[in-house]
């Protein structure tokens, strides 16, 4: 792993945080989503 | 198929499949992961063949989403039915990071076997093509207040960006590209060995089933915000 490392573990961990995040992100819109419309009912 | 065009009974299919789906996802990620970490280098691309593991697949996945949005908005223009428009909103956040990170990856891929980051070569640039048109039809989605319009309008310009999807795939035979011709879905077979195709192959089901995990669940916000919205309005009126 030592030939080219570097970019190796930087797609993986670019990929990796922005799955995390997209999953994160989503899951945070539909909890939002959720309590705002239980607030109105 | 129209059944499901209810939102609720859409919400009843779609409420329980998430968890399943999700862990799907995640099970497949990890064995891509621990197969694509334990593979032997390549001869010719060394370790940085590793970096196929990742980059197909959010090629792959950001045109299925294109895809999927693309249809999505040909319903709602031709049935003018509200679940297909969110459906084609909900994708479009999504494929653009796909894209975005099909574009990184690819990107840290030729620094150093290509020995450049960026060519404008007929890939390259139709696939630079598609993350505008995410950004596009986002933007679209957000600067029309009134929402019929805006998913009219997003839908035609989803329907327009379709033509580029052909482009994206054929590119490679149509003009003399630095990026390499199709070497898995090919006839004839896939030129890659077996013990790199494994790994490819896990983790592009996974980046599948995490779209459509992360989809299902931003058709699901873009349902009750929806709601929340006609909720607000109806009290506003009385």
């Amino acid at each position: 792993m030592r030939d080219y490392a570097l970019y190796v573990w930087a797609a993986y961990g670019i990929s990796f945080a922005g799955i995390a995040a997209a999953a994160a992100l989503t899951w945070a819109g539909l909890a939002r989503a959720r309590a705002a419309l239980e607030k109105l009912k | 198929m129209l059944r499901y065009a209810n939102p609720t009974r859409f919400l009843s299919l779609s409420r329980p499949l998430v968890p399943w789906l999700g862990t799907l996802a995640l099970a497949l990620l990890a064995g891509g992961l621990f197969l694509g970490l334990r593979v032997p280098p390549d001869y010719q691309q060394g370790e940085t063949v590793r970096v196929m593991f990742i980059h197909v697949p959010a090629a792959w996945t950001a045109m299925m989403a294109y895809g999927l949005m693309a249809v999505a908005s040909l319903v709602g223009l031709v049935w003018r039915h509200p679940l297909a428009d969110q459906a084609a909103k909900a994708a479009a956040p999504l494929g653009a990071l796909f894209t975005a990170l099909g574009l990184v990856t690819g990107a840290i891929w030729g620094a150093p076997m290509w020995g450049t980051w960026w060519v404008w070569d007929g890939r390259l640039t139709s696939f630079l093509l598609l993350f505008f048109l995410y950004l596009g039809y986002i933007a679209l989605w957000n600067a029309i207040e009134d929402e019929t319009r805006a998913a009219r309008a997003a839908a035609i310009l989803a329907l327009i960006g379709a033509v580029n999807l052909p482009v994206i795939e054929f590119s490679v035979d149509w003009w003399a590209t630095l990026h390499q011709g199709e070497s898995i879905l090919r006839k004839g077979g896939p030129l890659i060995s077996a013990v790199y195709l494994w790994p490819l192959f896990l983790m592009a089901l996974g980046y599948t089933f995490a779209f459509f995990t992360l989809w299902l669940m931003r058709i699901e916000t873009e349902i009750l915000t929806r709601r929340a919205r006609s909720l607000m309005m109806s009290a506003g009126e009385a």
